[in-house]
């Protein structure tokens, strides 16, 4: 009766703690992508307004660069914002880490090293002069050390909340125009490469 | 009346003369080269280009077909087009700008090409710098293309 007892009570743990991990995401997606764009000003502006929209924010934004972090179930949407204003993807890398071991490490971290400070302030009222001041420099690296830890910890949660995204804004157009003659004479004296190395000499006519 | 004709023989000469030579107002910032009646060149401190010239309209036809065989051929050349042709007007004379995008070096450059169509000429205005410079200078080029009175 016991071992049915404790087998009932292992599967409403187990239920709990699998339905609460299937509502939260511990992987954090970093994604970088080149993309060709007609005019780089115009797409940083439009992947800025997206991205607030998305309830992200802008980490970065140049004329070639767009930095950006956006709530993870975002990641879908910027592939296609990426398609509709770009002329091309020329390059995308989605990489993704699992948080979950790191988050648990800096959590039992924090709490054995808070046990530690609560030991430590308990012995406080106990001790002389001498083991007042060592105490003292004890609790103030761990308060130290617990501060880092709590930081890493807040980074970290913010890193499986927001996605990271990289976006280079290329301009440069990929293939060289060929020379195909035009069946109207003057058309075919519309060349941007004869304009540009006759620069402003007379042959330039 | 024989002293009245003589000026006014002077008037009819000056107006056919300023009416047959290509009128410009240069882009704000542009240094201009005047050559013939038929051809204007200005250029930038930064060295971008911009010139127009005059080809016969021949077969003739309007602006809406010549502005069509430019973009198509341009464009099956490889050409990538940067943004919606712009049409501007002077008076009467109506014309459409394409801008382009090209690559030339470790640079992209904006190409444009403008046509202004009349019976019997096609004025073709080009003009080409790196895109940084280009889009510095593209209001006062698209303020010199409205300016521009063709040949008669």
């Amino acid at each position: 009766m016991a071992v049915v007892r404790m087998l009932f009570l292992t599967a409403i743990v187990l239920t709990g703690l699998t339905q609460a991990a299937e509502g939260e995401n511990y992987l954090y997606q970093n994604i970088e992508a080149t993309v060709l764009v007609v005019d780089p000003d115009k797409a940083a502006e439009s992947l800025e307004l997206w991205v607030e929209q998305t309830g992200g924010y802008t980490l970065l934004k140049s004329s070639d660069q767009v930095i950006l972090r956006l709530p993870f179930e975002r990641i879908p949407q910027l592939r296609a914002t990426l398609r509709e204003l770009s002329e091309d993807i020329l390059e995308i890398s989605p990489q993704s880490q699992d948080l979950r071991e790191q988050i648990l490490e800096a959590q039992a971290k924090i709490n054995s090293r808070e046990e530690v400070l609560k030991q430590s302030l308990a012995l406080l009222d106990q001790a002389d002069v001498q083991g007042t001041l060592a105490i003292e420099k004890e609790i103030l690296i761990l308060i130290d050390e617990i501060e880092q830890l709590k930081g890493t910890l807040q980074k970290l949660n913010i890193d499986r909340t927001f996605s990271r995204a990289e976006i280079s804004l290329r301009y440069l157009e990929q293939t060289l125009p060929e020379n195909i003659p035009s069946s109207f004479d003057w058309i075919n004296s519309v060349d941007f490469y004869s304009f540009i190395d006759q620069g402003f000499t007379r042959e330039g006519r | 009346m024989k002293r009245f004709l003589l000026p006014l023989a002077i008037v009819s000469l000056i107006f056919t003369v300023s009416c047959s030579r290509l009128s410009v107002t240069p882009p704000e910032g542009f240094a201009e080269l005047k050559e013939d009646r038929s051809t204007y060149r200005a250029i930038s401190p930064e060295g971008m280009l911009y010139r127009i010239r005059t080809v016969k309209n021949k077969p003739q036809k309007d602006l809406k077909f010549w502005s069509e065989a430019l973009e198509n051929h341009l464009a099956k050349e490889g050409y990538r087009l940067n943004g919606d042709p712009r049409p501007f007007q002077n008076g009467s004379w109506a014309g459409l700008s394409f801008e382009w995008v090209l690559p030339y070096g470790n640079d992209s450059y904006l190409y444009l090409t403008a046509l202004i169509v009349s019976d019997k000429t096609i004025t073709l205005a080009e003009a080409t710098a790196p895109y940084s410079v280009f889009i510095r200078y593209r209001q006062p080029l698209l303020d010199s293309l409205a300016s521009i009175q063709p040949l008669r």
